[in-house]
């Protein structure tokens, strides 16, 4: 993996270990790794769009994992 | 309920709560809209047109509604209904109701493997026929309707299909247009979304119309009154986006769990039975008599396994079951089946700790067993004469 993967790899690892829950724990663990495993190939505009959806799902992992929600005003 | 679902329902819980149908608030604005995009998100899953999608409190509720609604509003002329035997109860008790009010209803047995036998089905069908209504995926044993031709058959005589598909849809890939169902219950929870919610297809071409449960100020279409739960239409809407998106993988998965369960039971375990059959089912549900054990014993000790998993995905149920005796399994092997699920969330590692625990204790509850002493010995339990005392 190029930079950029890498990094977000290791981030969403990261957040995802941080889980509470067993099984929310192990499937975002799971999930993170089999997407990064099928996406492994791709080139251009496909990678840069799994690239952003991987980010968005960093922010939301962020939230889950630790409990703290944005609430909107 | 899968996290990235609450995630997506907290803004709505606060600071952007707000009634739906008040067209003229801020904020109602904001939640018709996100309500509308839910709608949108369950259409999606199931190849409907938004119009079509009816927010329920749940299946429950859509199956009564599907039944009653299309009883009363067609019942001048059409007085006939037809469902299975091993439908969920809500089914069987809406077209019970339906008895008392003069309805004609006839429950179709299943075969041995818990399909329905379409010759039968066809047989029954008459010109005052108004619904057929099938499941898809049952509950109890994961066996699979053969949903297409039921659709089938109900368009070429023109008698309207009910398909509960609680435990299917988000599942098993399907289209409402593809199987031709007119009428299909949706639930929330069973997609991982929350409790509280569903949802009722209901076709527009051509039109099908129900005759309303609740009266009131004509949400839905008409078709059902209330102010909109909208966090949990939001979150249903997010459950179906998420399940279309993992289908494949979530199959995947669970195929392979459920080998890995199937395959650890069967090879361990000799004189078990999987229920239903073994072909068009669901894998991720999985019920198992296991003969010559007595069936509370083991799911209590299976119970303390779910427990301390801490996951209702692998829980195992006992339950009298009206399902197993309309398959014909005998009242004992009845007793001791188990039904195991597994879902998006089961771990290979529940899975084998799932299989070490039933070989343990049913070879611990059969070693106590006369009966199964007896059955080693070769003796035919069913040529016993047991004495009077």
């Amino acid at each position: 993996m190029s930079a950029p993967p890498l990094t977000l790899y290791k981030q969403l690892m990261r957040e995802a270990k941080r889980f509470q829950n067993y099984n929310f724990r192990e499937y975002a663990i799971r999930h993170v790794r089999d997407d990064f495993r099928r996406n492994a190939g791709l080139q251009g505009e496909s990678a840069a769009r799994e690239l952003e959806h991987g980010r968005l799902e960093l922010e939301k992992l962020r939230r889950m994992a630790t409990g703290k929600h944005a609430m909107e005003d | 309920m899968d996290p990235r679902v609450l995630d997506a329902m907290l803004p709505f819980l606060s600071g952007q709560f707000g009634n739906p149908h008040s067209k003229t608030h801020e904020y109602g604005w904001e939640a018709e809209s996100a309500s509308e995009a839910a709608r949108e998100q369950v259409a999606s899953l199931v190849g409907a047109d938004s119009k079509e999608i009816v927010f329920t409190s749940g299946a429950t509720e859509s199956n009564n509604m599907a039944i009653k609604g299309i009883a009363h509003f067609y019942g001048e002329k059409k007085r006939h209904i037809i469902t299975t035997q091993t439908e969920h109860k809500c089914v069987l008790d809406s077209c019970r109701v339906l008895q008392q009010e003069g309805f004609e209803v006839d429950y179709l047995p299943v075969k041995q493997d818990g399909l329905v036998d379409l010759e039968l089905l066809r047989s029954l069908i008459r010109p005052d026929t108004a619904l057929v209504s099938v499941m898809y995926v049952n509950n109890e044993i994961g066996v699979i309707q053969p949903v297409r031709e039921i659709g089938q058959l109900c368009r070429e005589n023109k008698v309207f299909f009910h398909c509960d598909a609680a435990q299917a849809v988000g599942k098993i890939p399907l289209d409402v247009n593809e199987l031709k169902i007119d009428l299909m219950s949706i639930s929330g929870h069973k997609l991982y979304g929350p409790k509280g919610i569903g949802a009722l297809y209901v076709r527009r071409r051509p039109r099908v119309r129900i005759e309303p449960i609740f009266s009131g100020g004509g949400q839905e279409r008409g078709m059902r009154s209330g102010t909109l739960p909208h966090s949990l239409v939001v979150g249903f809407g997010a459950a179906c986006d998420i399940a279309g998106r993992e289908l494949e993988a979530d199959t995947a998965h669970i195929a392979r769990l459920s080998a890995r369960l199937e395959q650890g039971l069967v090879s361990r375990i000799p004189h078990v039975v999987i229920n239903g059959s073994t072909e068009s089912r669901y894998k991720g549900n999985l019920n198992i008599s296991f003969a010559y054990v007595e069936g509370e014993s083991l799911l209590m000790a299976l119970k303390d396994m779910a427990v301390s998993s801490g996951s209702a995905c692998t829980s195992a149920s006992l339950e009298p079951s009206y399902v197993l005796r309309a398959l014909g399994v005998d009242e004992e092997m009845a007793h001791t089946s188990i039904r195991f699920g597994i879902g998006r969330f089961t771990t290979e590692a529940e899975v084998d700790y799932a299989v070490e625990n039933c070989v343990k204790h049913v070879e611990r509850l059969r070693e106590m067993s006369p009966l199964w002493e007896m059955v080693q010995e070769g003796i035919d339990l069913k040529s016993i004469q047991w004495s009077q005392h």
